[in-house]
């Protein structure tokens, strides 16, 4: 994990809890995030058969980057059979902020993973700032979730329909189709897995609290 | 034949593919607060997204079937920047019914989709627009220009106004029709396929897909 100062760790993985079948971490930011030209990179592999639970232990804040940039990427691999899940807090994209976000998942066969996220656009009274986000999932060599959300004053209203935030909770490698609790905001894949997706204008509007505990259930 | 009058006659409204049925999601997004003022940025922000997936893949689906590859790995990208199911069943109903019609007029068209159950629109548009000897731009023109006048014609059976000024919003909308076409004639590959998702234009199909009030199907 590398920001705009390539020798300083911005985010450091505190291990919360490990033994030899699953570990818990915490990714615990180090100073001010996000601002111009930070440049973060988060690689996540696990290993065939275990277990890795993320947490943060509270959202983000990419501020007015005055005409520069940033970007915040993620690699995710997946062995066999291995899982992850990942509880995201609030990316919070201010007035004048660029960010640049890329996710790309990798699951070998039999690998699961629930992932929440919530994106808003403009803090508590602010326009939005700009946010490209790119989310690619592979399972087992096969593409099962492509998405590009190109936000920004021009095109978020049209997008979202005039919404600020996005959350969404990702399930891939299971399903969760028989959970009653889940059924609503879900696109059913169609490689199986659900995105189940909210729209609202406050972040407290758009959570899904069903959704994630149901992805959690289904992960086991 | 020559492919101008050839694009007219898969552009034309009569052709007996359902197109009365479809609202390109705008019932679902009258229903739930748009407003006919709000149709042209509608128009855009569907160019954008939605439609630009679909043109990108009718492009590369009629590459393919041109060159004797499958299709089989279109239709799976396409369904991975789908991730609506609404959406996805709403394409392949399209898909259905032009085949049903290809099938008559042109079955030598469809060998390359034979592999495909349930295969997209299109997947279907692109095969059979590549043997009917349209060019890449056509086709992608074709199917932007056929998602605004879809999102129109069903804009003016459900709010009382006057056609000229849905006639307008389509002619405001060409040139981003030309600006969707330019971006993806030329791809080739399954992965170059746009991607660019609309949560909530997934959201309202969704929505529209199990109310029992819609004049349209989606």
């Amino acid at each position: 994990m590398t920001g705009s100062d390539p020798t300083a760790a911005l985010l450091r993985p505190m291990v919360l809890h490990h033994d030899s079948e699953a570990a818990r971490i915490s990714l615990v930011p180090e100073g001010a995030l996000l601002l111009a030209d930070d440049a973060i990179e988060i690689d996540v592999t696990v290993d065939a058969g275990v277990r890795l639970d993320l947490v943060e232990p509270g959202g983000t804040v990419a501020f007015d980057m005055r005409g520069r940039r940033a970007r915040w990427d993620v690699r995710i691999r997946l062995g066999r059979d291995a899982v992850l899940t990942w509880a995201g807090e609030p990316f919070v994209v201010a007035a004048g902020a660029d960010v640049a976000r890329r996710f790309d998942l990798v699951l070998a066969a039999g690998a699961a993973v629930a992932i929440r996220e919530t994106l808003v656009l403009g803090r508590y009274g602010e326009g939005p700032g700009r946010m490209s986000q790119h989310s690619s999932a592979v399972l087992d060599g096969v593409p099962v979730l492509v998405e590009d959300l190109p936000l920004d004053a021009t095109t978020a209203p049209g997008l979202l329909g005039g919404h600020r935030v996005l959350c969404s909770v990702l399930l891939l490698g299971r399903s969760a189709l028989t959970d009653p609790e889940a059924a609503s905001d879900r696109l059913d894949l169609e490689a199986g897995g659900h995105l189940w997706r909210r729209l609202g204008a406050h972040a407290h509007e758009a959570r899904l609290p069903d959704a994630w505990a149901a992805a959690v259930r289904a992960i086991g | 034949m020559h492919p101008e009058l050839m694009l007219m006659l898969l552009a034309d409204a009569r052709l007996p593919v359902a197109g009365h049925t479809q609202s390109g999601t705008a019932e679902a997004a009258l229903a739930n607060g748009l407003t006919a003022y709000d149709v042209p940025s509608y128009l855009r922000t569907r160019l954008r997204s939605v439609t630009l997936v679909e043109a990108g893949t009718a492009v590369v689906a009629r590459h393919r079937a041109q060159v004797g590859e499958p299709l089989a790995d279109v239709d799976v990208a396409w369904a991975a920047r789908t991730p609506s199911g609404a959406l996805r069943q709403s394409s392949r109903g399209q898909g259905r019914a032009l085949r049903r019609l290809a099938e008559r007029l042109w079955p030598d068209a469809l060998a390359p989709v034979g592999e495909l159950r349930t295969p997209s629109r299109a997947a279907v548009l692109g095969a059979v627009s590549g043997y009917l000897g349209l060019g890449s731009g056509s086709l992608a023109r074709l199917v932007g220009y056929d998602d605004v006048q879809t999102v129109c014609a069903a804009v003016l059976k459900l709010a009382p106004l006057d056609p000229a000024v849905a006639t307008g919003w389509v002619a405001g909308a060409l040139p981003e029709i030309a600006a969707l076409a330019a971006e993806v004639a030329d791809l080739k590959t399954p992965d170059q396929i746009p991607a660019v998702g609309c949560p909530q234009i997934e959201a309202w199909a969704e929505a529209h897909a199990v109310t029992s009030r819609r004049l349209f199907r989606a």
